[in-house]
């Protein structure tokens, strides 16, 4: 048991929070069209949101839990959701026509740095509880 | 070596919060190093390729063009627009005297194509006389382009069943050209017979696009290649003169705006790199003296254990290459962050042409950022050791207890 908390887990905590904010705002997919309807994009901006939920809610969860070992297996988790978050947009789910368009423009290389991040600080975490393990 | 180098990397894990600090600083000077000329490449590249692909030494466009969106904007911005005149221009700009090649170019703005509210530069081109579109389709396509086939510009995504359809109009993609970082990446390429079956299309739908021009006698503008041994000026002043409700520019003068614009922002990111490195490397210097002044009993300590002075000097050396090292990683690794995925956000905030530099030019430009900041920390550190060591040991001793 290790109550400690770290850098890197505030950091990953900061970093969901702040994809989740930015999916629904600063970097979220096109507008409507002008009947109203939306296009392909916001649907992958929807998934993207959940993602994002769903990572903020595992990264704040796991700074409040005693257990160092289960902590490592939360980050581990994180990981492939990272990656299912950076297939979703052009890949998984296809985005708008032109390239010069806001979810081609923004929201897909907004999503793919965040989760970048996202990944990298996970393994440095990782790597920062097997060192304590190990002491 | 070996001592040196461990002693180093244990001094630097010893005060965490310190290290952290130096790496922070080179690597905010390598992220603008990078950054800034990954930027100043981009819009140089991005220049260079739009003047290569608008290959004519006139453009001819009518007097109405001004108002209702220039050509500039088609091309450099990718904003879809149109503007006609009769094809009988075409005719007269031909008995000019000194106009060896006259093609005339159609402008159509789809309506919201395929799935998304944003309409397409289609841009149509005779093959029988085209001097300046098919060249550079030729560097991507080599194959015929037969009516109903289209090719699309880098920005438009190609459908799994390369159909795009305009006014009614099924056009199979041919082929996908490479990026010009132009509005051109955002258009569509078709041959006459194509476009003129767009632009009935689009009169049978209502769009009343052509105001007084017949749509099978519409042309919306004419590239003129000059003989050689003709003033182009003279060539564009006759056209002028001679052909009514038309106005003939000089391609050149198209690009000098773009040119002068360029010539600015690279300007400006050029002074900011300069005062961001002078500034970073004055604060490394203060940081360096400060940190050596506390650690001044530590260097005398090693002098009197029987470190040598050059031993100390390459100590001190491996401490700041190490934070070079870590902080130009970093910052090369956040330039990169910020400016190879938003390269389309970064040309359509700046309205100028945009391309990213090749793989070797990125790897000269990392190579020089690492450089540099290397550079600035062996500089600042061989400085400051330097008044350390030029004192008596026992003076070291006795002022740093």
């Amino acid at each position: 048991m290790n109550r400690k908390i770290s850098v890197t887990e505030v950091i990953l905590c900061l970093l969901s929070v702040f994809f989740l904010i930015g999916s629904i705002s600063i970097f979220n997919s096109c507008g409507p069209k002008e009947d109203g309807s939306f296009m392909l994009c916001h649907y992958a901006n929807n998934v993207e949101t959940g993602i994002a939920a769903v990572l903020s809610a595992i990264s704040l969860i796991r700074i409040f839990l005693p257990d160092i070992k289960v902590k490592a297996g939360m980050a581990v988790s994180m990981i492939p959701v990272c990656v299912l978050g950076i297939l979703i947009p052009g890949h998984l789910v296809p985005l708008c026509m032109m390239k010069e368009m806001r979810c081609h423009a923004v929201m897909a290389p907004a999503v793919t740095v965040c989760l970048v991040l996202v990944i990298a600080v996970s393994v440095i975490d990782l790597f920062v509880i097997s060192r304590r393990v190990r002491k | 070596m070996r001592f040196e180098r461990s002693l180093s990397i244990s001094n630097l894990r010893r005060k965490p919060v310190r290290t952290a600090a130096l790496v922070l600083l080179t690597a905010f000077l390598s992220f603008a190093v990078f950054g800034g000329s990954l930027l100043v490449c981009g819009l140089r590249n991005g220049l260079s390729s739009y003047r290569s692909r608008l290959g004519a030494d006139i453009v001819v466009i009518p007097n109405s063009a001004r108002s209702k969106g220039t050509l500039d904007s088609i091309l450099l911005q990718g904003i879809p627009g149109y503007f006609y005149m009769d094809s009988s221009v075409l005719d007269k700009v031909r008995e000019i005297e000194g106009v060896e090649a006259a093609a005339p170019q159609f402008y159509l703005a789809s309506a919201s194509a395929g799935c998304c509210s944003v309409a397409v530069q289609i841009i149509g081109f005779d093959p029988d006389s085209d001097f300046s579109i098919q060249p550079w389709i030729r560097e991507n396509y080599s194959g015929d382009i037969s009516d109903g086939d289209i090719i699309v510009g880098s920005n438009i995504t190609v459908p799994a069943n390369r159909i795009l359809s305009f006014y009614n109009t099924d056009c199979h993609i041919a082929a996908q050209l490479a990026s010009t970082g132009s509005g051109l990446d955002n258009a569509v390429y078709a041959n006459m017979n194509t476009i003129r079956q767009m632009m009935s299309n689009a009169k049978e739908l209502g769009f009343d696009y052509f105001d007084s021009v017949p749509e099978n006698k519409a042309i919306s503008s004419v590239m003129i290649k000059v003989m050689d041994g003709y003033d182009i000026d003279s060539v564009t002043n006759d056209i002028n003169i001679h052909i009514r409700r038309v106005e003939a520019t000089r391609s050149q003068n198209m690009i000098s705006g773009i040119a002068n614009g360029l010539s600015k922002v690279s300007s400006v990111i050029g002074v900011l790199i300069a005062f961001i490195w002078i500034l970073a490397v004055g604060i490394l210097m203060i940081a360096a003296n400060m940190i050596f002044n506390e650690r001044v009993k530590e260097f005398a300590i090693l002098r009197v254990v029987g470190i040598s002075q050059k031993k100390l000097c390459s100590l001190v050396s491996q401490e700041s290459l190490i934070i070079s090292l870590a902080g130009a990683a970093a910052g090369i690794g956040a330039a990169a962050l910020a400016v190879f995925p938003f390269g389309t956000a970064i040309r359509h905030s700046l309205d100028l042409p945009y391309l990213m530099p090749d793989a070797v030019t990125v790897t000269v430009i990392m190579c020089a950022a690492v450089l540099l900041a290397v550079v600035s920390g062996q500089m600042t550190s061989r400085i400051s050791i330097s008044k350390i060591t030029s004192q008596e040991t026992g003076i070291l001793l006795r002022d740093g207890a």
